[in-house]
């Protein structure tokens, strides 16, 4: 139905957003929590599943209840089911 | 910005331990408690958290095990708690910040932009009448009714927006276009004189009746544009005249005499890298200075630099920083070689050229000579050049009598041709 609407999926699905800005930078929203961060690795409880983020001198920047900020060097963003 | 609120507030930096600080995390978000700059470190992890959100942090750490750390207080009350003791520290500070407030209330610059007829310094002359100079009181200024006076008593001013912008007041004006049209330009008119002795190289008439052509010898003071029109009837007779503004462009061609002399030795200064410099804050009256006091050079030469002093683009403060700069001198005397004779007499003569130029004056060609003697350098000739006539003198008025003669008689013959 909502592909039928045309609507957005983050905001009925509740499904994540990833803005990502070359290597070093990226914007998660529509996230549940934090649920393990070193330097190395960010995993991340999101409705699908569990979101982690790896790389080099990892740094959340700022998170609130709507986003979060990670910046360092990104490597690899993958899903975990 | 950020950064300037979180140091108002005030902020610490927190070490976090226990056994499960992701927990702690998480409800942390739900609680709407922001945490930046959250790093792992050891067992736990760091971050940065204000004030205010620490003292809410009791019940969640009680909640999941975990402890907290300060390692950092950062922001203005931390700040004057570590110094409460430096009483005159402190005291320093809040002046400073009541010196910076109270000169906030002033205007310290004024801009205006816009004006070519009437210069900065009449406007700003105008604005210190009005009290709306340098040092005036922000509060005191009333924007719109300087707007209205400025266009009252400068009528040319077609609109003009006076606003305040920090410490400094800006005025923008629109001038009216063109000159102001002459009401009496129908009785009155204006002729195009000669100048100069010369010959007319040309001649172009936009308004007005030429009284000269191409190649005619002129003599200073000689009408070349009337700016007298006479009106004809059918009959090829003058009936009336209307005056004008006479506007051409008469280019008279003329022979003018140039003579130059200069000396033949200059003296020149030659630097002996002593310098000594001076650094000074200037505020009117006051004025305060690090550096040398007295200068003890006998030949120098100073470059002193004053700028206001502002924080950011629109805060100036009624300070000035005074750089100055003493270089001492030896002085010598120097005389000029050929090519250097050549080269100033070129100098000279360009300059005296662009000053002609600068007149009216084309430069078509230049006839001089230069005699080098041992103590004085002469350059002698002629310079062609091309002046465009700009002098103007009144129309003399004519009388309407012929003008009624003229009517009489055409009435008259007319009459005669009837009858016949």
């Amino acid at each position: 139905m909502v592909q039928h609407l045309e609507l957005p999926k983050d905001l009925l699905l509740g499904a994540v957003l990833i803005h990502v800005t070359g290597q070093s930078e990226m914007e998660v929203e529509n996230y549940r929590g934090i649920l393990f961060y070193s330097r190395e690795r960010v995993r991340l409880s999101v409705k699908e599943g569990q979101l982690e983020v790896t790389g080099q001198d990892l740094n959340i920047e700022y998170y609130s209840n709507d986003n979060m900020k990670i910046t360092g060097c990104i490597r690899q963003i993958s899903y975990l089911m | 910005m950020i950064r300037i609120i979180r140091f108002l507030d005030g902020y610490v930096h927190v070490q976090l331990t226990g056994y499960a600080p992701e927990r702690f995390l998480n409800l942390c978000r739900s609680r709407h408690i922001l945490l930046w700059d959250l790093q792992p470190s050891g067992q736990g992890y760091g971050f940065y958290i204000s004030i205010r959100s620490f003292r809410r942090l009791k019940p969640l750490l009680r909640k999941t095990g975990t402890k907290v750390h300060i390692t950092e207080k950062r922001g203005l009350f931390p700040l004057a708690f570590r110094y409460r003791k430096h009483k005159f520290f402190l005291v320093g500070i809040a002046a400073a910040c009541g010196i910076l407030i109270s000169f906030s209330g002033f205007i310290w610059d004024v801009e205006i932009n816009g004006n070519s007829r009437f210069s900065d310094q009449t406007l700003l002359g105008y604005l210190e009448e009005q009290g709306a100079g340098y040092g005036s009181l922000k509060n005191r200024l009333d924007c719109e009714k300087l707007e209205s006076d400025i266009r009252k008593d400068y009528p040319d001013i077609i609109w003009v927006s006076v606003k305040i912008q920090g410490t400094r007041l800006i005025v923008d004006v629109q001038e009216a276009a063109g000159a102001k049209e002459d009401g009496d330009a129908q009785t009155k008119g204006t002729d195009l004189i000669a100048d100069y002795d010369g010959t007319v190289e040309s001649i172009v008439t936009r308004s007005g009746t030429p009284c000269v052509k191409k190649g005619d010898m002129v003599k200073k003071g000689d009408i070349l544009v009337s700016g007298c029109l006479e009106l004809f009837d059918d009959f090829g007779s003058v009936t009336g005249y209307e005056y004008c503004h006479a506007d051409a462009d008469v280019l008279i061609s003329l022979d003018l005499p140039y003579e130059d002399v200069f000396p033949a030795k200059d003296t020149r200064y030659k630097a002996t890298g002593r310098t000594r410099r001076r650094i000074g804050l200037d505020a009117g009256s006051w004025r305060m200075s690090i550096g040398l006091r007295k200068n003890k050079f006998e030949v120098y030469d100073q470059i002193t630099s004053l700028e206001q002093v502002r924080f950011g683009k629109n805060f100036y403060l009624p300070l000035k920083l005074e750089m100055t700069r003493i270089r001492e001198l030896v002085p010598y005397e120097h005389t000029y070689s050929e090519e250097e004779i050549q080269a100033l007499a070129g100098e000279r003569l360009e300059l005296y050229c662009r000053k002609l130029e600068e007149k009216n004056f084309e430069i078509k060609g230049k006839n001089v000579k230069i005699n080098a003697g041992e103590k004085e350098i002469s350059v002698k000739g002629n310079l062609e050049a091309l002046e465009k006539a700009e002098k103007t003198g009144n129309t003399e008025i004519r009388t309407q009598k012929k003008e009624e003669g003229q009517e009489e008689n055409g009435i008259d013959t007319g009459n005669n041709g009837n009858s016949s």
